[in-house]
């Protein structure tokens, strides 16, 4: 029974139906199953297979982003349920787009797909100068910071930005991803991770945080 | 150094028709970011004055060398149009000035809602700056150097959608086509009174240098990005009359899909200008396919020229050149825009080798 309602959460999330998604949760939760175990086998299950249609290119960034913010839905609804049962975020990310570059389409979808993935994340914005990651660093005390850069112009801010992070004894892992950036160049701008899609960056993240990918 | 403008200009339209030039031209697409590094002067500053942006434009490229004379503050239909847009819709907020490198516009603010789709004003492009500047600089240009004046330069239509709405354009591609197609009519306008401006005040452009950003795989189907874009170039082909060149500077483009459907739907096809896909053979394949397109590329400037030596920028050079030279139709140009992060030596090392190297006939 248990099996069948996970089915179904996932073939609401595939069909991009948050009503019927909603439903099927609260179907979930009033057979006893716990919120954790929901995301598990339910709602996570569901993202992966977009993830994979992603990567296959059966699926785009449409798809990939109404999933992501269903996903985000859902969770949001199941979070308070999850103190009660050892439910708790994966870990803390901190996105920002860097200093020069405004752009945030990229990191938007990142931000969807990984919430939905169960992360907490906290977007400190566009435009970001290297002082700022700093400052939010500290504060937040992130797992992974994630940074992006759509024009090639902003690489250059990019490296300055990790240099400082790393200057201050910064511990997160940086990943880094966005048009500009390349697998070669965020080695040499001392970044731990790169992401070619918000897919790839998601697969990464999990990596770095020690989850299976 | 001044450059020989007549030599660079027979260089290019010699290639570009598919006549053995003397060497393989080279064109360098600058930046705001480069240009001011070069020019030592602001962005804001270089637009003070047509006269003012000639000058710095045509001192930018004799500096670099090559055969191009891209404007030192780009020309494309990219955050300059959304400045013009800011301006119109009183929504200057959404753009932000960077002295030193390229401006921008706040993705998603001027078209956060749908009254603002159904109330957005198109901008004249003869009165709204900084296009007016822009465009008598590109007159001026021409008359000083005789080049230059085909940078004419639209973007339909994702780039605009992207800036305007957004990444809620993603879910309305699924969601709200209907409204995302209203904004692209809109996009499209703006684009016709573009160049409607460009040729009342620089002159009639011998083809279009179309941004096609809606044609990459990791962003759009093929099907969906011919319906919001695809299909308002060829509009645009057929109500203007202008062969094009194609850029696409993202990592997964759809170059084979659309360049066979646009040949289809009757657009002349001159050059793809790109830096993906980096493996040359696949190039040499696309040289066997479309024998009749210039391939405008060779380097990705986020790739050799940004984190390699002088040697491995030269090698990367001299193998594009061994493997494309051919006959003709080959100009190096480095893609997409260079940033302040590739060393000068860099660049250098792109103009010394096709200088060395690019002599027809090839003889690598």
């Amino acid at each position: 029974m248990e099996e069948k309602i996970f089915e179904s959460i996932k073939t609401q999330i595939l069909a991009f139906n948050e009503p019927q998604l909603i439903e099927e949760i609260n179907e979930a939760l009033g057979m006893g199953i716990s919120p954790a175990d929901i995301i598990a086998k339910g709602l996570s299950s569901g993202l992966e297979i977009v993830g994979q249609k992603f990567e296959n290119g059966e699926f785009f960034l449409p798809e990939l982003m109404l999933s992501g913010n269903i996903m985000k839905n859902a969770i949001d609804k199941l979070r308070p349920l999850m103190v009660n049962s050892n439910g708790h975020s994966l870990g803390k990310v901190m996105l920002g787009t860097v200093e020069g570059d405004i752009h945030y389409i990229g990191k938007n979808i990142f931000s969807a797909v990984l919430e939905g993935d169960g992360y907490d994340v906290y977007d400190i914005g566009e435009d970001v100068p290297p002082h700022v990651f700093l400052a939010k660093a500290k504060e937040i005390d992130p797992d992974i910071i994630g940074m992006s850069a759509l024009i090639s112009i902003a690489v250059t801010k990019m490296a300055e930005t990790i240099l400082l992070l790393k200057d201050h004894d910064i511990k997160s892992k940086i990943v880094v991803g966005g048009a500009a950036v390349t697998s070669k160049n965020s080695k040499t701008i001392g970044a731990d991770g790169y992401g070619f899609d918000a897919w790839q960056g998601v697969r990464m993240v999990r990596k770095l945080t020690e989850r299976s990918v | 150094m001044k450059r020989d403008y007549s030599a660079c200009l027979e260089r290019i339209s010699n290639t570009i028709v598919g006549i053995t030039p003397d060497r393989v031209p080279l064109i360098y697409l600058t930046s705001e970011d480069i240009s001011a590094r070069i020019a030592g002067i602001s962005i804001r500053e270089m637009l003070s004055t047509p006269e003012l942006l000639a000058d710095k434009t045509i001192m930018i490229n004799d500096f670099l060398g090559g055969d191009g004379m891209a404007t030192a503050v780009n020309v494309y239909c990219g955050p300059l149009e959304g400045l013009a847009y800011a301006i119109v819709n009183n929504k200057k907020e959404a753009f932000v000035w960077k002295d030193y490198t390229s401006p921008f516009v706040r993705e998603g603010i001027i078209c956060k809602t749908e009254e603002d789709i159904d109330n957005l004003q198109i901008p004249d492009h003869t009165q709204v700056e900084p296009w007016p500047t822009l465009f008598k600089a590109i007159a001026i240009i021409q008359e000083k150097t005789g080049i230059g004046l085909d940078q004419f330069s639209p973007s339909l239509t994702w780039s605009s959608v992207q800036m305007l709405r957004g990444s809620q354009a993603y879910i309305d591609v699924r969601l709200n086509p209907e409204l995302l197609l209203a904004l692209c009519e809109k996009i499209y306008a703006s684009q016709w009174d573009y160049y409607q401006a460009y040729c009342k005040i620089a002159g009639q452009p011998g083809f279009a240098f179309q941004c096609t950003y809606a044609f990459n795989q990791h962003m759009l189907s093929f099907e969906d990005a011919w319906k919001f874009e695809g299909q308002f170039i060829v509009r645009f082909a057929k109500q203007s009359g202008l062969p094009m060149v194609i850029h696409n500077c993202g990592f997964k483009p759809y170059h084979i899909e659309l360049i066979e459907r646009l040949q289809q739907e009757g657009v002349t096809i001159l050059a793809l200008n790109a830096s993906h896909p980096l493996d040359i053979d696949w190039w040499v394949e696309f040289r066997k396919k479309f024998p009749e397109i210039t391939i405008m590329g060779g380097l990705h400037v986020n790739a050799e020229m940004e984190n390699g030596t002088e040697e491995d920028v030269a090698n990367r050079v001299k193998a594009v050149i061994k493997k494309l030279g051919n006959d003709s139709r080959l100009i190096i140009t480095p893609t997409c825009c260079m940033p302040w992060r590739i060393p000068l030596s860099n660049i250098k090392a792109v103009t010394d080798t096709v200088e060395k190297y690019g002599k027809y006939p090839i003889n690598i």
